[in-house]
C-alpha cells in the first residue's frame, strides 16, 4: 500500500498537477476570502469560505482523480499492478490516500486564511474544525467517485468527464429530486392513474423526493459550517467511500476472471 | 516449473489460444516462435496473470496462477511488449517502486538494485528519467525490472522488437547471461534469433503449437531445405532447366525479371557439393553470376517445412 | 529427460475441423465472476441499509452542538421544562427544510431539531412546504385566521396554536440595518421565542377578553376570531349597575365604538382598574353627524396623557387617499419604530379617523407612543368649531399606545381612532387576513404579553466582522497577498521541478 500511495503522491508533484490544483484551490479560495477581507464590514467568516469551497469539488476532484488509472491502463504500466505479488486491494486504498493526501494539502490555503484571519483578530468559530472534517470526507467520498471512474476508462478526458457528470449530478440531486416527484405527481394527477387522492399524490411525490434527497451527500454536510457537528453524515460519506473503493477494486480485479 | 495445459482463450468468437500446452523445466530458454497475431503475447500475459484464460490452467512453482496469484507471481520476471515504464520517474525512482511492489525487503533492496542495474549495465543513467532514455536503454530497464526480487522465472515478450541491431546484439547477450540464474521465457517472430539463445523452441501459429523442439532438431529440420538467392545475367526461361537438372535442386522459382537480369529462389539441400555444382551449371551457360546467398528461412517456410511431412 | 519428450512432441497434429468444439470455460472463472458481483451487490446492500438503519437510530442522538454558544441546542432551562411537559406540541415549519430561500435556516433548523430531540417525542416537528402541498394551509387554519405565511412556524398544541416569525427572533445590529441596509443579528432570542410559546400554547391558559356593554356595542364577532389565536376568548361586561367589579381574569377590557359617555361609576370602576395594571383598548372613531361629547371617558384617557378631540383627520396627501373626493378615507401607516418592534404590516385603511392628541402635561412615567400614523400631511378638521390654528397640517396619530410604569403597574391604554380595525362591517367587506386584523391581533398579543415562567436564555451572535476594522489599503494588502502567494509560490515550484527533472 505505501509503495503505491508513494509513488502516486509524489508523481502529483513530479507533474504538474498535484502544483496546478493547489494553484487553482488558492486562486478561488484567496478570491473569496479577499473578498470578505474587503467586504464594507470586514466579516471574514471562514465557515462560508468552506462552503463555497464546496461547490468546487465537480471540478477540482477529476483533476485529482482522472489520471489515477486511466494513465497507468494507457501507458502499459497497469501490467505492474497485476503481475506483481502486490495485491490489488492495497493498490487501490494506495492509490485513494494519495488523492486524499493530496486534497489534504490543498487545504493549506484555508488554513494559511485561518491563520490571516487570527493575525487580523478576527473570529473563528468552533465550528469550523467540524467544517473542515465535513468537507473532508465529502472529498473522500468524491474522490473513490473518481477514483472509480478513472479505473473504467482508459482515457484521462474520457475519465475526467464522467466524474465531472457524476459530481454534478449529485451536487444538484436536492433539484434533481423535486424535480422527479413534480413530474410524478402532475403524471398521477393527468392521467388519474390508480384513482388517487390530492393528498395521496401529495405524500407520494414527497415520499420520492425524500428518497432520493436522502442520497445527497451536500445538504447531509451542510450543517457543519454552522455548527451542527453530526457523526452520521460522516458516516454515510465515509461508508459509501469505502463502497465505491470497493467496487474500483472489483472493477480492477475483473481482468482475473473476465472472458473478453 | 512452469506448467501451461490446455490454454484457450477467446476474444469475443475469435480464438487466440486454442489448447496450448506445455512444461518448462528450471534453468532452460524457452523460445517463443511466431508471427505476429499468433498468440504469443497472449499466451504470456495469461502466463503471468495479467489476462485470464478462457479455460486452461497454468501453474508455476506448483501455484496456480488463479488461486495463489500472489505466491504465483512472486516467482516471475514479466516484461511485456510495451515495457511498463513510467515516463515521469528516473531509472532508480522506478526500480526502487518495482521493488518495494515485489515486496523486496528494505534491507537489501538498495543493494539488489545496484546489482541488477551493473547486471544489465544501466547503473550510469540511474539518475535519468526514463523518458529521455533511448529505446533500447528504456528496454533494458524494463528487462531490469523483471529481474528484481530475483525470480525464477523471466518470461519476455519480443525483447529485441524497435532495437538497433547493436542493441538487438547487447539485449541477446544479456539474456543469455541470465540464463545462468533464471528459467526465461522469450518470444520473438526472428527464427535466427531464437536459434541463437535458446535451448527449446516452441513455434506456434493461429494459437495453436506447431512445433516444440529442442533447438538443435529444429536447426536440422529447418536446413533440410536451404535457399540460395541467385541474380544471373540471363534469361529465366534459359536458366530453369540447367538449374533443375542439378542434382540437390529441389526447387526454382522466378522472383524478378528485368533488363535481362532476373532473380531466382533456389530451393536445394543445404551441402558445398550443390552449390558447387549450382555455379558451374551457369557457368556453363556462360552467364555471369552477380549475386550468390544464402537466404534466411522465413517463418512461413519454417511452419511448411516442418509441417509438411518427411520425405 | 525434458529434452527427450520435447524431442518425442516435436510434430503436434493440427487438430481436424471437428475437433473444433466450443471449449466451455473454466468453472473457476465464473465462480470468480459470481463472488465478485455478488460481494459488490452485497456491500451496496449493506451499506444502504446500515445506513438507514443508523440515520433512523443515530442521527439525533449523535448530533453535536460546536457553536461556541450553544445556538444550536436548548439550554439548560428548557430541557428542564420540556421534561416536565405534559402534552404533545406540534411544530409546524411552513417551507421545505432544505430550503436555501430561508435565510435564517441557520438560526432555526438545528435548534428546532433539538427542541424535537429533547422533548422525547412530546415535540413533534414537521417541514411542509405551503407551495408544494397547499392542504397544510386549510388543514392548520381552517377558518382563515391567522394568515399563515411561508418561512414562519406553527406551534401547536390542542387548540391553542401561535405562529412564529423568524425575523422577530432576533436583536438586530440596528447601525448596520440603518447605515448599510445589512441584517445582521446581535442577539438570538430563538430559544426564548419558541420556549415561551411552546409554553404558551401548552398551559392552554386561554385569555378572557371582556367588552363593555351598555353603549351600543355592535356585533363583535370578527373581532373575535382576530383574537382567537392569541388564545382569548371574550364576551359582555356591563358595569352599570349596583356593586358590579371588573372581574379579576379580566386580561383586557375593550371599549368599542360607545355611542354614548360612561357613567361616573364606570369611571371610576376603569381608572381603579388601570391604577391595578389593567389593560384597556379603546376604539372611538369621529361620526361629524351626531357629535357627542363624552367627558368621564376623557378622563380616563387624560389620565393616560391622551386627550380625544372632537375633530377629526383631513387626509391631503392624494397618495394617501383611495378615493381623492373623501379626505376621510385614506391610508395610514404603521408608525416605523413600532413596526421594527412588532411584526406588523405597513399600510391600514381608516376611516372617519378621530384626532387623538397626546398631552403635553402628562405624569413623567407616562409613556405615549404612535403605533399608527397618517402620512406627513394631514390636516385635523374641527367641525364645530373654529380650525384650531395650534393643529398645523402634519402627522397625525390614528392609533396611540399609552403605558403607565407609575410603581411599575405597567397599566396600559391603546385607543384607535378608527374603527376599520374592529367594526364588523369593515371585516365583511375585507378578509381577516387584512392588515388591519394583523395589527389588531400583534398588538393585543403584545400587550397581553404571555407571562414567561421559563425565561431561556439570550445567546448573543458572535461577530464575525473584525475587531480591529482594516483600513481600505490593508485590506488590499492582504487581499494580494493571499491571492498571490500560495497559487503562485505552488506554480513556481512546479514550474522548477518540471524543468528540473526535464532534463534528468
Amino acid at each position: 500500500m505505501f509503495a503505491i500511495f508513494k509513488r502516486e503522491f509524489l508523481s502529483y508533484f513530479r507533474t504538474p498537477v498535484g502544483w496546478v490544483a493547489i494553484s487553482l484551490l488558492g486562486i478561488i479560495s484567496g478570491y473569496y476570502f479577499s473578498g470578505m477581507l474587503n467586504s464594507s464590514l470586514a466579516y471574514v467568516d471562514i465557515n462560508m469560505e468552506i462552503d463555497y469551497l464546496r461547490t468546487f469539488f465537480i471540478i477540482l476532484i477529476p483533476i485529482i482523480t482522472m489520471r489515477l488509472f486511466a494513465e497507468e491502463k494507457k501507458n502499459g504500466t497497469d501490467v505492474l499492478l497485476y503481475t506483481m505479488p502486490y495485491s490489488m486491494k492495497s493498490a487501490v486504498i494506495g492509490k485513494f490516500l494519495a488523492a486524499m493526501a493530496l486534497q489534504v494539502l490543498m487545504l493549506v490555503c484555508l488554513f494559511s486564511h485561518m491563520i490571516v484571519t487570527v493575525i487580523l483578530s478576527g473570529y473563528i468559530s468552533p465550528a469550523t474544525w467540524g467544517a473542515i472534517l465535513a468537507y473532508l470526507v465529502l472529498a473522500a467520498l468524491f474522490i473513490s467517485v473518481g477514483m472509480l471512474t478513472s479505473a473504467m476508462t482508459e482515457n484521462q478526458i474520457m475519465s475526467a468527464v464522467v466524474c465531472f457528470v457524476i459530481l454534478l449530478v449529485m451536487s444538484m440531486l436536492s433539484n434533481i429530486a423535486d424535480s422527479i416527484s413534480e413530474v410524478v405527481k402532475s403524471l398521477l394527477k393527468i392521467t388519474h392513474l390508480f384513482g388517487l387522492s390530492d393528498s395521496a399524490i401529495y405524500s407520494i411525490g414527497d415520499w420520492i423526493r425524500n428518497a432520493i434527497t436522502w442520497f445527497d451527500p451536500y445538504s447531509k454536510t451542510e450543517g457543519f459550517t454552522s455548527g451542527v457537528f453530526k457523526i452520521v453524515p460522516i458516516f454515510f460519506c465515509l461508508s459509501f467511500t469505502f463502497v465505491f473503493v470497493f467496487i474500483t477494486y472489483r472493477v480492477l480485479e475483473k481482468k482475473r476472471w473476465s472472458q473478453n | 516449473m512452469i506448467e501451461i495445459s490446455n490454454l484457450v482463450k477467446f476474444y469475443g468468437d475469435k480464438r487466440a489460444v486454442n489448447g496450448i500446452s506445455f512444461t518448462v523445466n528450471q534453468g532452460e530458454i524457452l523460445g517463443f516462435l511466431g508471427p505476429n497475431g499468433a498468440g504469443k503475447s497472449t499466451t504470456m500475459n495469461i502466463i503471468t496473470g495479467y489476462l485470464s484464460a478462457t479455460s486452461g490452467k497454468v501453474t508455476i512453482n506448483g501455484y496456480d496462477i488463479l488461486e495463489e496469484p500472489e505466491l504465483a507471481k512472486k516467482n516471475i520476471g514479466y516484461l511485456p511488449e510495451i515495457p511498463p515504464l513510467f515516463m515521469d520517474m528516473t531509472v532508480s525512482e522506478y526500480l526502487e517502486y518495482v521493488a518495494e511492489l515485489k515486496k523486496v525487503p528494505k534491507d537489501i533492496r538498495k543493494k539488489q538494485i545496484i546489482d541488477v542495474m551493473k547486471m544489465v549495465h544501466i547503473g550510469n543513467v540511474s539518475g535519468r528519467l526514463i523518458h529521455n532514455l533511448s529505446k533500447g536503454y528504456k528496454q533494458r530497464v524494463g528487462i531490469a525490472q523483471t529481474l528484481i526480487g530475483n525470480p525464477e522465472v523471466i518470461i519476455l515478450d519480443e525483447p529485441t522488437v524497435g532495437l538497433d541491431p547493436n542493441q538487438v546484439i547487447e539485449v541477446r547477450k544479456l539474456i543469455t547471461s541470465l540464463s545462468k540464474n533464471h528459467t526465461i521465457i522469450f518470444s520473438s517472430h526472428i527464427l535466427s534469433e531464437v536459434q541463437a539463445i535458446c535451448d527449446r523452441v516452441i513455434i506456434i501459429n493461429n494459437g495453436k503449437i506447431v512445433a516444440d523442439a529442442p533447438t538443435f532438431e529444429l536447426s536440422s529440420r529447418v536446413e533440410d531445405n536451404v535457399h540460395y538467392l541467385l541474380v544471373v545475367e540471363a534469361p529465366f526461361s534459359t536458366l530453369q532447366m540447367p538449374l533443375r537438372a542439378v542434382p540437390g535442386v529441389n526447387s526454382v522459382r522466378s522472383l524478378a525479371e528485368k533488363n535481362g537480369i532476373c532473380q531466382i529462389d533456389l530451393a536445394c539441400e543445404g551441402s558445398m557439393e550443390v552449390r558447387k555444382s549450382i555455379s558451374f551449371a551457369i557457368a556453363r551457360l556462360n552467364a555471369p553470376i552477380l549475386e550468390f546467398r544464402s537466404m534466411e528461412p522465413s517463418l512461413e517456410d519454417v511452419f511448411t517445412s516442418i509441417t509438411s511431412p518427411k520425405k | 529427460m525434458a529434452r527427450k519428450t520435447a524431442s518425442e512432441s516435436i510434430l503436434r497434429e493440427t487438430p481436424g475441423r471437428s475437433a473444433k468444439v466450443h471449449v466451455q470455460s473454466d468453472s473457476r472463472f465464473k465462480v470468480l465472476k459470481y463472488a465478485s458481483v455478488l460481494s459488490v451487490a452485497l456491500i451496496v446492500g449493506i451499506c444502504i441499509i446500515l445506513n438507514l438503519i443508523v440515520d433512523s437510530l443515530l442521527d439525533k442522538p449523535l448530533t453535536f452542538d460546536a457553536t461556541s454558544v450553544k445556538a444550536n441546542s436548548v439550554s439548560v432551562l428548557t430541557k428542564n421544562y420540556l421534561d416536565s411537559l405534559d402534552k404533545k406540541v406540534e411544530i409546524y415549519g411552513l417551507f421545505d427544510k432544505d430550503d436555501k430561500n430561508f435565510a435564517l435556516r441557520e438560526y432555526f433548523i438545528p435548534i428546532m431539531d433539538d427542541y424535537e430531540n429533547k422533548a422525547n417525542g412530546k415535540i413533534e416537528l414537521k417541514y411542509v412546504d405551503p407551495d408544494v402541498d397547499p392542504f397544510i394551509l386549510t388543514e392548520l387554519d381552517p377558518n382563515n385566521v391567522y394568515s399563515l405565511r411561508k418561512y414562519t412556524y406553527v406551534i401547536k398544541s390542542d387548540d391553542l396554536m401561535v405562529t412564529l416569525d423568524p425575523y422577530n427572533c432576533f436583536v438586530w445590529n440596528s447601525n448596520l440595518a440603518y447605515n448599510y441596509n445589512l441584517y445582521v443579528p446581535e442577539k438570538n432570542l430563538v430559544e426564548q421565542k419558541v420556549t415561551g410559546l411552546i409554553l404558551y400554547v401548552a398551559s392552554g391558559r386561554t385569555m378572557k377578553a371582556y367588552y363593555l356593554g351598555g353603549h351600543g356595542l355592535k356585533g363583535h364577532g370578527a373581532l373575535d376570531m382576530i383574537i382567537s389565536p392569541l388564545g382569548m376568548v371574550s364576551s359582555e361586561l356591563s358595569l352599570k349597575g349596583e356593586n358590579v367589579q371588573i372581574p379579576s381574569d379580566c386580561e383586557i377590557l375593550m371599549i368599542i365604538d360607545p355611542d354614548t359617555d360612561l357613567t361616573i361609576t364606570e369611571k371610576e370602576l376603569i381608572k381603579t382598574y388601570l391604577d391595578d395594571g389593567g389593560k384597556v383598548l379603546l376604539v372611538s372613531d369621529f361620526d361629524t353627524d351626531k357629535v357627542v361629547e363624552m367627558p368621564n371617558l376623557n378622563e380616563i384617557t387624560k389620565k393616560m396623557g391622551i386627550t380625544l378631540e372632537s375633530a377629526i383627520i383631513h387626509e391631503n396627501s392624494a397618495d394617501a387617499l383611495p378615493d381623492v373626493n373623501n379626505p376621510y378615507s385614506s391610508i395610514a401607516f404603521a408608525d416605523p419604530d413600532y413596526a421594527n418592534y412588532l411584526s406588523v404590516p405597513d399600510k391600514y385603511s381608516v376611516e372617519n379617523c378621530r384626532y387623538l392628541k397626546v398631552n403635553s402635561d402628562r405624569g413623567e412615567n407616562i409613556f405615549v407612543s404612535p403605533l399608527i400614523i397618517t402620512s406627513s400631511s394631514a390636516s385635523v378638521d374641527f367641525p364645530n368649531t373654529q380650525i384650531d390654528s395650534s393643529v398645523s397640517s402634519g402627522q397625525q396619530a390614528v392609533a396611540l399606545q399609552s403605558v403607565d410604569t407609575t410603581n411599575n403597574r405597567n397599566s396600559c391604554l391603546i385607543v384607535i381612532g378608527s374603527n376599520t380595525f374592529v367594526s364588523d362591517e369593515y371585516y365583511s367587506e375585507k378578509s381577516l387576513n387584512d392588515n388591519n386584523a394583523v395589527f389588531t391581533r400583534n398588538m393585543l398579543g403584545d400587550i397581553c404579553q404571555i407571562q414567561i415562567s421559563v425565561l431561556a436564555p439570550v445567546k448573543s451572535v458572535p461577530s464575525f466582522s473584525l475587531s480591529k476594522p482594516l483600513s481600505s489599503s490593508a485590506a488590499t494588502a492582504w487581499s494580494i497577498c493571499v491571492m498571490t502567494i500560495i497559487p503562485l509560490g505552488s506554480l513556481i515550484c512546479g514550474v522548477y521541478i518540471y524543468r528540473k527533472r526535464r532534463h534528468l
